[in-house]
C-alpha cells in the first residue's frame, strides 16, 4: 500500500506511536475498549444474577433443586458467560452502519472505523487521517446536544456519515498497484489525500459553526452586564 | 414652587429613529474599508490568477477549471452573509412583540395610578374648608388608605417594567454582538468585491492586450472569465446591499430598545416620585403616617438598577417633604406628581407610535432585498454543486 520498505513502514509507525496525537488516539481508542468491557461485565454480572434468582425461586416455591437442579444452574451460567460476551461484540462499524448510527455516536464510530482503514492509507494522507480522528473527538461532545433535526445536523452526517467513507471506500475500491500512478495530471493517492484534506477543513469549519451560537451568547451576556451596571453612555 | 417638586432635571424627549431606507447595490460597497496591506495582498492573489488563466489553452479542461473558480468566487461570504441576514430580519419583528409587553405594563400601570389621581376625587379638597372644624376629613383619610391596597399592585407592575427594561438591555447586548459578526462578515464580501473589481479591471486590461496577437483568446477570455467576474460582482454587491441594509436596521431597533429604556426608566421614577409625595402630603394633610412598604421595597430594587432614579429620588424628597410641609397646596404637589407620570406615559405612546411606523417601513424594506438576494443565493448554491470535490478556493478572504 505505499512506496517505502518495511524499515520506513516500522520507522513511521513508531513515530506515530510517541506522536502526542498517536498517543491521544490510542487513549481514545483504549477508552472505547474500556467502556465495551465494562457494558459486557454489567451484562454479565445481570445474566448470572438471574439466573440464580431464577434457581432460588424455583427451589423455594416449586419443588427442591436437587443435584441436576444445581447442575442446570451452573450450566446455564456457563452458557450465559459465553453468550453475553458474543451477543454483544461491537460490530465493527462499516458505512451502512455509519449511515444509521445516532448522531452522538457518529464521531467515534467514524474514527474507528477510519483509524481501521490507517494501514491502507498512502503515508502523505496519514496524518490528515489522524488530524479528522482528533477532529472527529473534538466535535463529539458539540453533537451531543444538537437537536438531530437542525440543518447542521443533517450536513454532518453527511460528511462523515456517507461523504467520508464515500471517498476512502472509493479510493480502496482503486486497484492497489494503480493507486500511485498518474493520471491526468494527479494521480489516485493524492486525489485521496486531497479529498481529506477537504474534509478536514470542512469538520473544522462546522465545528467552529457550531461553537459560534455559544459563542455569541457569551459575548451578548457579557456585553449586557456591561450595559446595564457599567457603562451608561453606551446604552 | 410645586411644580417643581415632582419635575425631573430635563424634559423627556423620545425620539424615534429615521426608517432605513433601501440601499442601492452599486452604493453597497466602500462602506467596510479594507486596509492597504488587504488590498495589495489581494490584488497579488488576483495577478497571479489573471496570469495562470491567460497562460491556459482556452480549450483545455485547466482553463475550464480557472472559470468554474470564478463563478465559485465569495460563494462561502455570500452564504455567510445571507444566513445572518435571514436572522437579522426576525430581529425587527422580535423587537416589536416585546414594545408590545412593555407597552401592556404600563397601560396597567396608567391604569392603576388613574385609580389613585387625586384629580378623580374632585371634592378631596372639601375637607379643607372644614379642617379646623373636623380634623382629619374621612375622604382624605379613605382616600390615602386607597394607597395601601394598590401598593402591591403597582410594585408588581413596576417589577415586571424592570424585567422588561433588562429584557430590552439583553436585547441590544445580542444587537451588538450579531453587529460586530456582520460587519466581520461584511468586510469578508467587501474583500471580495474589491477582488471581482480587480479580476474585471485586469481581464479587460489583458483581452485588450490579446486583442491583436491571439484575438480568440481575447474572445474567450471577455466571453466566459469576463462574463462570469461580472456576474459574480452583482451577486455580491447584492448580498453588500441587504447586509448593509440589516446592519442599519439593527441599529434603528437598538436606538429604539434604548429610547424605550428611557422612556420605562422614567416611568417608574415619576411613579416611585408620586407615592413619596402621597406619604408626604397624607403626612401633612391628615397627619396619617401612610406606610407605603412598596416603596421601601422600590428603592431597592428599583432605584438601584435606575442610577437617575436613585439620584433624582433623593434630592428631591427633601423637597417634597419641604414644600408639602409647608406649602399651602400640598394636594396640588401630589396632582403634579401624577401629571408627571402621565406625560411620561403620553411621551412613550406617542415614540411607540412613529418608532412602529419607522419599524415596519425598515421591515418591509429588508424583506424586499432580502427577497432579491434570495435569487442570487439560489445562483451561488447551484455553481457549488458543481463545483469539483477537492478543488481549492483561489480566492478565500483573508482572516481578521
Amino acid at each position: 500500500m505505499s512506496d517505502g520498505g518495511p524499515l520506513i513502514e516500522h520507522v513511521d509507525a513508531l513515530l506515530r506511536r510517541l506522536s502526542p496525537e498517536g498517543r491521544e488516539q490510542a487513549r481514545r481508542a483504549r477508552q472505547r475498549r474500556w467502556q465495551r468491557a465494562r457494558l459486557i461485565a454489567r451484562r454479565l454480572l445481570v445474566a448470572i444474577a438471574a439466573i440464580l434468582v431464577a434457581a432460588a425461586g424455583w427451589g423455594a416455591f416449586v419443588s427442591p433443586l436437587g443435584v441436576e437442579g444445581v447442575m442446570l444452574t451452573v450450566a446455564a451460567m456457563i452458557v450465559a458467560l459465553v453468550a453475553v460476551p458474543w451477543l454483544s461484540r461491537a460490530p465493527s462499524p462499516t458505512p451502512e452502519t455509519l449511515v444509521r448510527t445516532d448522531l452522538a455516536r457518529m464521531p467515534a464510530q467514524a474514527e474507528a472505523w477510519l483509524a481501521a482503514r490507517r494501514a491502507a492509507l498512502p503515508r502523505p494522507a496519514r496524518p490528515i487521517a489522524d488530524a479528522i480522528g482528533d477532529r472527529l473527538a473534538a466535535i463529539a461532545p458539540q453533537l451531543a446536544t444538537l437537536d438531530p433535526r437542525a440543518p447542521a445536523a443533517a450536513a454532518i452526517r453527511k460528511l462523515i456519515g456517507e461523504e467520508l467513507p464515500d471517498l476512502v471506500s472509493g479510493y480502496q475500491r482503486v486497484p492497489a498497484a494503480l493507486r500511485p500512478l498518474s493520471r491526468n495530471g494527479t494521480s489516485p493517492d493524492t486525489q485521496l489525500t486531497e479529498g481529506l484534506r477537504t474534509v478536514q477543513g470542512e469538520l473544522e469549519r462546522m465545528s467552529g459553526l457550531l461553537a459560534s451560537g455559544d459563542l455569541d451568547a457569551l459575548a451578548t451576556q457579557r456585553r449586557y452586564l456591561d450595559i446595564k451596571y457599567r457603562d451608561d453612555a453606551a446604552r | 414652587m410645586a411644580t417643581t417638586a415632582t419635575q425631573t432635571d430635563d424634559d423627556l424627549v423620545l425620539t424615534p429613529p429615521e426608517p432605513v431606507r433601501a440601499v442601492a447595490a452599486a452604493k453597497a460597497s466602500g462602506l467596510v474599508p479594507l486596509s492597504d496591506e488587504q488590498r495589495s495582498k489581494l490584488d497579488e492573489k488576483v495577478d497571479a490568477f489573471v496570469e495562470e488563466l491567460v497562460a491556459q489553452d482556452t480549450n483545455s479542461p485547466a482553463f475550464g477549471q480557472k472559470v468554474d473558480q470564478i463563478t465559485n468566487m465569495g460563494r462561502r461570504e455570500i452564504a455567510e452573509a445571507a444566513g445572518q441576514s435571514n436572522r437579522f430580519l426576525d430581529r425587527p419583528v422580535r423587537a416589536m412583540d416585546k414594545d408590545n409587553d412593555v407597552g401592556a405594563d404600563l397601560a396597567e400601570l396608567r391604569r392603576t395610578i388613574e385609580d389613585l389621581d387625586p384629580g378623580t376625587r374632585g371634592n378631596l379638597l372639601a375637607p379643607r374648608r372644614l379642617f379646623g372644624l373636623i380634623p382629619m376629613g374621612g375622604k382624605l383619610r379613605n382616600y390615602f388608605d386607597s394607597y395601601k391596597s394598590a401598593q402591591s399592585h403597582i410594585g408588581a407592575i413596576l417589577t415586571r417594567l424592570a424585567d422588561g427594561r433588562d429584557e430590552l438591555l439583553k436585547d441590544n447586548a445580542a444587537i451588538d454582538v450579531e453587529r460586530q459578526n456582520l460587519w466581520s462578515a461584511m468586510g469578508r464580501l467587501e474583500q471580495m468585491i474589491h477582488v471581482s473589481k480587480a479580476l474585471d479591471a485586469r481581464l479587460e486590461a489583458r483581452a485588450i492586450d490579446l486583442e491583436t496577437g491571439d484575438p480568440a483568446k481575447a474572445k474567450a477570455v471577455r466571453e466566459t472569465a469576463l462574463f462570469y467576474v461580472r456576474q459574480r460582482t452583482t451577486d455580491l454587491l447584492t448580498q453588500m446591499a441587504v447586509s448593509v441594509q440589516g446592519y442599519l436596521a439593527l441599529d434603528l431597533v437598538k436606538k429604539n430598545n434604548v429610547e424605550l429604556v428611557k422612556g420605562v426608566d422614567r416611568a417608574s421614577t415619576t411613579t416611585v416620585a408620586a407615592l413619596r409625595t402621597a406619604v408626604t402630603v397624607a403626612q401633612a394633610l391628615t397627619n396619617q403616617k401612610l406606610v407605603l412598604d412598596q416603596i421601601t421595597a422600590l428603592n431597592t430594587t428599583t432605584a438601584n438598577m435606575i442610577d437617575s432614579t436613585g439620584a433624582m429620588l433623593k434630592s428631591q424628597t427633601g423637597a417634597i417633604h419641604r414644600q408639602a410641609a409647608s406649602s399651602t397646596i400640598p394636594l396640588e404637589t401630589l396632582q403634579r406628581a401624577f401629571q408627571n407620570i402621565y406625560d411620561t406615559m403620553d411621551t412613550i405612546d406617542t415614540f411607540k407610535g412613529e418608532a412602529l411606523a419607522a419599524m415596519k417601513q425598515t421591515v418591509g424594506a429588508l424583506t424586499d432585498e432580502v427577497e432579491k438576494s434570495r435569487g442570487y443565493i439560489a445562483r451561488a448554491e447551484g455553481a457549488a454543486q458543481a463545483r469539483l470535490a477537492g478543488q481549492g478556493e483561489p480566492f478565500a478572504s483573508l482572516d481578521g
